[in-house]
């Protein structure tokens, strides 16, 4: 193809022939318009849906497990999965003044995760507890909300009480005011037990805390576990996970050595850390989708082109060269594209507005191991990723013309570009002086000279 | 090759070890990490099926009682204030966060009704000329290790040093009988240590301290009420 420099005064030409191209046609330009309104559509509510299932998970998760810094010693963190309570963090006003005193902290609490063998009379089942330091939870897991206490009331710091996952207390006939028993050994393997009083039981919607688990006093569990002044773990919450290995970083340089801790960010932690692999997934996911509304805008955008060879064949023939149709049908599908792609952001942005959840409450309940899926999750749609989605249909509608115009379709312009010249030497130059049509034979030598 | 066989060995030792009745008092030496603690108890067995623990220090398991009767375990918290009856695995877990389990405390089970004993040779151990024998869990028995090798001093006829394995050959446990005492015509364990090679830096030593073998123990002291008392 032989590119000659175009003129500003052709670019506005063009640019008002592509204009009244889009509007000659309007059946055509609103079709392939639709489609890269729903597909721009989808993609924003799609990206709000996945970020906003990923955010779920992984808050749930931070809150319920390894907050967004979890600080245990290195010795725990390397047998953690025996639960090796002889390791646990010893609670000292130096650690709790550096992390208090750190401004983008919001909340830290204490924790000792345990197992139990729990009883009532003869009944008794294997559970998981885990002790909470009753009023720092209240700004960390709050169980003392309405959220998830479903009968009965939080625990006080003193109490020898506990609350109880619902499952749970269904499956050993538990209300409140009943008195249980737990079985365990202490941080050093000796056998321990305790009474408890059920004070409260809890919902939290995941199937393994709700059968399995239940929540006591740090205090008591200290006693219970040989660890006072210990507690197994410190979890923090952050102003924004985002910052969570910058701070575990700046605090594992600080105190790490001199306290004999671990600072680990929720990116380390093993279900966080899968989960945050699983989110590089879901973008591989969120990509598909993606190179499947291109797919749609590309083919509507296609059928448009393939249903003008003849117009497009025509206007080679009439001496217009190769890189001015390309710029006119470019132009087109740009003025197409913006359309769709604005009116597709703001139907997207607005479905997300309409619909802001999308409600699993059938899932709710299920067993998903440690990874905390919330039911209900709701849309996390940024501005940033709207202007991107729309960018994304506006720029894959312009440019699709460009393998339309350079590959096989141009050949079939071509085609029917040399059937007219045939046709066209054969008849209407036999009736007329080279003279009396200039600018056919312009046309004509222009053709030659390309091929 | 030696003149006497396995099982003539392996009766021996049974001779030593397994007493018809016991009152015992104990202390119990956990090295976990460097860090050692001490735990002191007194106990009573008759028989294969009958056996009684409580410990009496440090204060945090002071009332700590353990009843084992027939196939059932059961054990009594002070804290809690009624026995609670342990699953039948739980005779393996660790007692009191020991390098021992239940098992290894209360048993008074002949190896030879358990196990098939193959004569491998003879070593010194130290001081002590053994006859390295080889047990192997007799088909439908019950037992916490597959296979065990025991060196049986010549002298003494006590297992000074034995290795415990799993089914899958990985060995379990390594136990030294490093004292031993001659009561009533038995030369019985006194001082043990063992350590549990699926844990880290960890010993233990059980060490009796005051032993009676073949005396009359009140019946009511193998049972629940008793327990609860």
């Amino acid at each position: 193809m032989n590119f000659v420099v175009i003129t500003s005064q052709e670019e506005i030409m063009l640019f008002k022939m592509a204009f009244r191209n889009v509007l000659r046609n309007k059946r055509r330009s609103i079709l392939t318009a639709v489609g890269i309104i729903i597909a721009v559509m989808l993609i924003i509510y799609a990206q709000g849906f996945i970020t906003g299932m990923v955010d779920s998970m992984i808050e749930n998760t931070a809150l319920i497990k390894s907050g967004h810094v979890r600080i245990v010693t290195p010795e725990y963190l390397r047998r953690q999965k025996l639960s090796p309570l002889e390791e646990a963090v010893y609670i000292n006003p130096e650690l709790e003044e550096m992390v208090d005193g750190t401004p983008e902290v919001q909340a830290f609490t204490y924790r000792i995760p345990f197992g139990v063998l729990l009883s009532k009379d003869e009944n008794s089942k294997p559970a998981f507890g885990t002790a909470i330091d009753v009023e720092r939870e209240k700004r960390f897991l709050d169980l003392s909300g309405e959220k998830y206490l479903v009968e009965g009331s939080y625990l006080q710091a003193s109490d020898e009480a506990i609350l109880i996952g619902q499952g749970l207390a269904e499956e050993l006939g538990f209300s409140i005011g009943d008195s249980l028993v737990i079985i365990t050994s202490t941080a050093y393997g000796s056998p321990s037990g305790m009474n408890l009083a059920v004070k409260g039981i809890v919902k939290l919607g995941h199937a393994n805390l709700d059968d399995n688990a239940f929540y006591i006093p740090l205090a008591a569990a200290q006693q219970l576990l040989d660890l006072e002044g210990r507690a197994a773990e410190v979890l923090v919450l952050l102003d924004s996970r985002d910052n969570a290995e910058k701070i575990a970083s700046q605090w594992q340089e600080e105190a790490g050595d001199a306290m004999g801790l671990k600072f680990i960010p929720w990116q380390q932690d093993d279900i966080l850390g899968f989960l945050y692999v699983v989110f590089n997934v879901y973008w591989v996911i969120y990509a598909i989708i993606l190179l499947i509304a291109s797919a749609t805008i590309i083919n509507t955008m296609l059928m448009a082109v393939f249903e003008r060879i003849k117009e497009i064949g025509i206007l080679k023939a009439m001496g217009m060269r190769g890189n001015r149709i390309l710029w006119l049908l470019t132009a087109e599908a740009s003025m197409i594209g913006l359309f769709g792609a604005i009116i597709g952001a703001v139907l997207g942005v607005v479905l997300t507005i309409i619909a802001p959840e999308v409600n699993f409450s059938s899932l709710s309940g299920q067993d998903m191991g440690s990874i905390y899926f919330n039911p209900i999750i709701k849309l996390n749609l940024s501005v940033d990723a709207a202007i991107a989605c729309f960018l994304f249909g506006w720029f894959i509608a312009t440019f699709r013309t460009l393998p339309g115009t350079t590959g096989n379709q141009s050949s079939s312009c071509r085609s029917f570009a040399q059937d007219i010249e045939r046709s066209y030497d054969e008849t209407l130059i036999n009736h007329y002086s080279r003279s009396s049509v200039p600018r056919h034979l312009d046309a004509c030598d222009n053709r030659k000279r390309d091929s | 090759m030696p003149a006497i066989t396995a099982n003539e060995i392996l009766d021996k030792v049974d001779n030593n070890t397994v007493a018809s009745s016991m009152k015992f008092e104990a202390q119990l030496k956990i090295s976990i990490s460097g860090s050692v603690r001490n735990k002191e108890f007194e106990g009573y067995t008759r028989g294969e099926d009958k056996a009684y623990m409580e410990f009496t220090s440090p204060s945090r398991d002071m009332g700590t009682r353990f009843l084992k009767l027939e196939d059932e375990f059961w054990m009594y918290l002070p804290s809690v204030g009624k026995a609670t009856k342990i699953a039948g695995h739980a005779m393996r877990s660790s007692l009191m966060g020991s390098d021992f389990s239940y098992e290894d405390a209360v048993s008074n089970e002949e190896l030879k009704d358990s196990y098939d004993a193959v004569l491998q040779g003879e070593q010194k151990i130290g001081d002590d000329n053994c006859y390295v024998l080889k047990l192997s869990l007799k088909e439908g028995a019950e037992g916490s290790y597959f296979t065990q090798k025991l060196w049986v001093s010549k002298e003494s006829f006590i297992p000074i040093k034995a290795e415990y394995y799993s089914k899958s050959g990985k060995l379990m446990k390594d136990v030294q009988i490093l004292e031993f005492k001659r009561v009533s015509g038995k030369n019985y364990p006194t001082r043990i240590k063992m350590e549990n090679k699926l844990r880290k830096n960890t010993w233990s030593e059980f060490v009796i301290t005051d032993i009676q073998i073949g005396v009359s123990i009140p019946s009511n002291v193998f049972t629940k009420g008793y327990l609860e008392r």
